[in-house]
């Protein structure tokens, strides 16, 4: 930046506005500098509006915390639950229950990305995987749902086999 | 309310309704950060699922050497610079949602405006400038507890943060 005719610059100003004690010469400088008060307080309006928005609340959108603890359980293995079977190349694989979890939400992630959906829980039950996701207004929603159930079955069955659960897609937000 | 610190042992060692707990303690404050640093609410919910899913599984590596909450800053805005990276070109940066107020609305529609304004300019800057500033001067954090956070010392973390201003406030002067 381009200093005053009095060698001060903005960049300075700022420094001093963020942290006044940190360079008292410039403090008792700027007291008597007509150049660097008046783009004091131009940048002091600035600053001020930093500091507003700092107290200024931010809503939890409603049943964040909810939908959040049901993200971590479905990728929460059961007690002692055994490992998964499947055959892959012609031998039996057997997988952490835990490993599972993740690749199921990994694929459901990375491929509601794509068709911009955006995920909001995974469970698996009973072999059946459940994919709950978020849409934004106008995106064509349901055809997206549609692809994205379609997409997560085929990389399940790439990645698990006969072990890859059924995949349910349920469109549970549709976001301004 | 008793004290974060025993609740990700607790959580380490199969106690699920503690790490409940600290998502019950943290989401908000999470969801906070993430949407000052991504600048969209879908995208900040996505920021905090993928946040607490690290979280839950980065427990057995949590020695407890920080904060529980000073960890948990650092995974969101992990989480945050990840998606960042991998966002795609079209996402608007003006999306944010009403603040919070309890005051008159003609007050209320000039805060927001303000408001609006700061969220957005933070939105334009580069990703690594919009943690430490956020962190900073929207959360109040610390010099100290912002380096701990990011992993930085103090001296660098004061240089980027000065930077990030300087940036900041020409962004301010170009949005009037």
């Amino acid at each position: 930046m381009s200093p005053f005719p009095c060698g001060r610059s903005v960049d300075e100003l700022v420094a001093h506005l963020a942290d006044r004690d940190d360079d008292p010469a410039l403090a008792r400088h700027v007291t008597g500098c007509a150049d660097c008060e008046a783009e004091l307080a131009d940048l002091e309006r600035r600053w001020d509006a930093v500091r507003e928005t700092a107290v200024v609340a931010v809503p939890t959108p409603p049943g964040l915390v909810i939908r959040v603890l049901a993200a971590v359980r479905g990728i929460r293995p059961r007690l002692g639950a055994p490992p998964v079977e499947f055959v892959q190349d012609g031998d039996r694989v057997r997988v952490a229950e835990r490993a599972v979890l993740a690749v199921c939400r990994q694929l459901a992630v990375e491929a509601a990305a794509e068709l911009d959906l955006h995920v909001r829980g995974t469970a698996v039950e009973d072999g059946q995987l459940q994919v709950l996701v978020a849409a934004r207004y106008p995106d064509p929603a349901i055809a997206a749902a549609d692809e994205l159930r379609s997409k997560v079955a085929r990389q399940l069955l790439a990645h698990l086999g006969d072990a890859a659960p059924v995949v349910h897609v349920h469109l549970i937000d549709i976001a301004p | 309310m008793t004290s974060d610190r025993p609740l990700p042992a607790a959580a380490v060692h199969g106690d699920t309704a503690a790490f409940d707990e600290l998502v019950r303690r943290h989401t908000g404050r999470m969801y906070r950060v993430a949407l000052r640093i991504v600048g969209d609410p879908v995208e900040a919910e996505d920021v905090v699922q993928d946040a607490w899913i690290s979280a839950w599984r980065a427990l057995p590596r949590f020695r407890g050497e920080a904060a529980p909450a000073t960890w948990l800053y650092r995974v969101v805005t992990n989480a945050a610079l990840t998606h960042l990276r991998r966002r795609k070109p079209t996402v608007p940066l003006e999306a944010v949602p009403e603040p919070r107020t309890s005051d008159g609305p003609e007050t209320t529609v000039l805060r927001n405006e303000t408001t609006n304004d700061v969220l957005r300019a933070i939105a334009s800057l580069d990703p690594s400038q919009r943690v430490p500033l956020v962190l900073r001067e929207l959360e109040g954090l610390s010099y100290e507890e912002v380096a701990e956070v990011m992993g930085t010392g103090v001296p660098a973390l004061r240089a980027r943060l000065h930077r990030a201003r300087v940036a900041l406030m020409a962004k301010l002067e170009e949005r009037r």
